[in-house]
């Protein structure tokens, strides 16, 4: 059998007051910016780019707190 | 000479504590979002709060750890850098005034402050001390204003006063506002003003490290200048 391999759901943690955060691949900063930009989800990268272990680097992305958050869940899951 | 001396190690020791501070900040969010790596990489652990007995596993933690980045940390950060700035300039203003008291000769002294005082030194610093205070509650662009009827200094620009200020109404709005953004701000943020009455005030990393990189700046060239005029 053959296909794509399914990957786990990007994790997104979420504020009782508004806004989220989650982490991509920085290999991925790019296409998760387009894909946000092009939703119109306002966010922030994080400054900081975590190096865990030897594995590719990571990075945060911030979300507004006029984010609409089912949105963001529906566009991580069409990136997973 | 010696003013100069102490206005440029104001200005380094400021800019010192403002490094600090953002290092601190970074740091920090560097070790929150390393923990939360870690727990969506498959990591256990607990937290037992000893006070209430209460344990918060991994999960919670990480959830946890977004407000304690953009709700805890990144406001007291932010609120860490203007306060740096307003000491820094009020030092800087009672350093001038301490060596040129006859800029205050006109102020008038209650004679039951005059005989309390260990002497002239001690009098001089409490009318620079009610002076000062009456300054702090003027807006930011009159406090540059007063700055420059004490020492000739081309700076800061308008704009850079204009962003100093929005971000002490951002502070303000921090502290006593419950970070809400009500008429207060927009009315001190003036066309700076990021945020609409009613709005959530948020710091975004980006604006964050404006602010600093603002501060830093005006806190150097002030020094540099006022302190060549000592």
């Amino acid at each position: 059998m053959t296909g794509p391999i399914p990957q786990p759901p990007i994790p997104l943690y979420t504020s009782d007051r508004g806004g989220g955060m989650f982490q991509i691949p920085s290999s991925r900063l790019e296409e998760v910016h387009s894909v946000l930009d092009h939703h119109g989800v306002p966010y922030w990268d994080s400054p900081i780019e975590l190096t865990l272990d030897g594995r590719p680097p990571i990075r945060t992305i911030h979300l507004s707190v006029k984010a609409d958050l089912k949105l963001v869940r529906t566009l991580l899951d069409s990136l997973a | 000479m010696a003013l100069a001396d102490d206005i440029r190690k104001l200005g380094a020791d400021t800019r010192a504590a403002l490094t600090a501070a953002l290092d601190y900040h970074y740091q920090t969010i560097a070790i929150w979002e390393r923990m939360v790596a870690d727990v969506s990489q498959g990591v256990t652990f607990g937290v037992q709060n000893k006070a209430t007995g209460r344990v918060a596993d991994q999960a919670e933690v990480a959830r946890n750890a977004l407000a304690y980045i953009d709700k805890y940390l990144t406001p007291a950060t932010f609120q860490q850098l203007i306060t740096t700035f307003e000491a820094f300039f009020f030092d800087l203003l009672a350093l001038w005034l301490r060596d040129h008291p006859g800029i205050l000769l006109r102020k008038q002294v209650e004679l039951e402050t005059v005989l309390a005082a260990a002497d002239t030194t001690a009098v001089l610093q409490g009318v620079i001390d009610r002076e000062l205070n009456e300054v702090k509650y003027r807006k930011v662009a009159e406090w540059f204003e007063y700055l420059r009827k004490l020492v000739s200094v081309p700076g800061p620009s308008a704009d850079q006063v204009a962003a100093l200020a929005e971000a002490k109404a951002s502070r303000d709005i921090l502290v006593h506002g419950k970070g809400l953004v009500n008429p207060v701000y927009v009315a001190k943020a003036g066309a700076k003003a990021r945020y609409a009455v009613g709005d959530v005030l948020e710091l975004p990393d980006p604006y964050v490290r404006t602010t600093f990189g603002l501060v830093e700046t005006v806190v150097g060239d002030v020094a540099a200048t006022v302190a060549s005029k000592a």
